[in-house]
């Protein structure tokens, strides 16, 4: 259940520092930290649990800083936020409290679905110059 | 060049002890979520190098004292409001990274929302004014020397006050151990 809410906290407010940023260009510093001052007086008071979730609402908010050269799809945000979600979970003993932790899970993610998205776009590019090569 | 690579060096090396440390621990989906993870990062890790390699580049931040001086004031407020003042530590970051957007410029902007990260540390790690006061300085001179790596990705500014945390309870401990 837990699980399921900080998936859910990660993907509303790193989509919502994603609309705040690049659509309504208010600036990736402003944006993330509108999100997080919110999340952080908003989400105890909603879930009995609010006060774990708010740094993961940070962390979703330092993803959604990303600019447009290194996640230019919607998805691949959404996927770097669900895998910051595991992260997060996963790495709930390492660095505690140590200030910097949740932008260095948002840096983790980004770079493996930039990384991943390069990968499979060489591959392809590959594939159909090998292609065209054989043809002609 | 050298620089570029020293620069991700040590921004990955933030990341790797972090899943390394998470690996360790890992059971089960987790374990192997985490490892698709790490191995997607590390060829991230790779083609920016190779990207790095083909476009070096060499943009300076900006002059050392603003950012120094702003560095420190930062994690400072930051400590002060969520550490003194009991405010949880994401509505002190958020406010100093709101007054910082509004009322800084750009660049500088930047460097105070990075160094409030640092001053959401804990009391257990950050204990005292000297060690926040060191951990700005780092996360001043951190800034200064990668800006031109992990460029447009989001989480290089916590990146970079981990960082900064994690040398200043090194320096502390050597200190304290001399």
């Amino acid at each position: 259940m837990f699980f399921i809410q900080t998936i859910a906290v990660s993907l509303g407010a790193g989509l919502l520092t994603w609309l705040l940023n690049h659509r309504l260009q208010r600036g990736p510093v402003l944006s993330s930290a509108v999100v997080t001052l919110t999340a952080g007086l908003v989400l105890p008071e909603l879930f009995a649990q609010g006060g774990a979730l708010v740094p993961m609402a940070a962390c979703a908010s330092y993803v959604s800083m990303s600019s447009d050269t290194c996640l230019s799809k919607l998805w691949q945000t959404a996927l770097a936020l669900a895998l910051a979600a595991v992260l997060y979970v996963a790495s709930a003993g390492i660095f505690a409290g140590v200030g910097g932790k949740g932008g260095t899970i948002a840096a983790i993610c980004v770079m493996a679905v930039w990384g991943g998205t390069q990968i499979i776009k060489g591959l392809v590019q590959k594939k159909a110059a090998d292609f065209f090569a054989r043809l002609f | 060049m050298y620089r570029n690579s020293l620069s991700l060096l040590l921004l990955a090396g933030v990341g790797i002890a972090l899943l390394g440390g998470s690996l360790m621990e890992a059971r089960g989906w987790t374990l192997y979520a985490l490892a698709a993870i790490a191995i997607f990062f590390s060829l991230g890790l790779a083609a920016h190098f190779v990207n790095l390699r083909k476009n070096p580049r060499g943009a300076g931040a900006g002059k050392c004292i603003p950012i120094m001086a702003t560095a420190v004031i930062s994690v400072a407020a930051t400590w002060g409001l969520s550490a003194k003042l009991g405010l949880n530590t994401a509505v002190a970051s958020g406010l100093v990274g709101i007054v910082a957007a509004l009322v800084l410029p750009g660049k500088l902007a930047v460097v105070a929302y990075t160094a409030s990260f640092a001053g959401m540390s804990s009391l257990a790690v950050l204990t005292g004014l000297p060690m926040v006061i060191c951990a700005g300085v780092l996360v001043g001179g951190i800034f200064i020397l990668v800006y031109p790596v992990y460029d447009g990705i989001g989480g290089k500014l916590g990146t970079i006050a981990a960082g900064a945390v994690l040398t200043t309870l090194l320096v502390f401990r050597l200190l304290g151990g001399m």
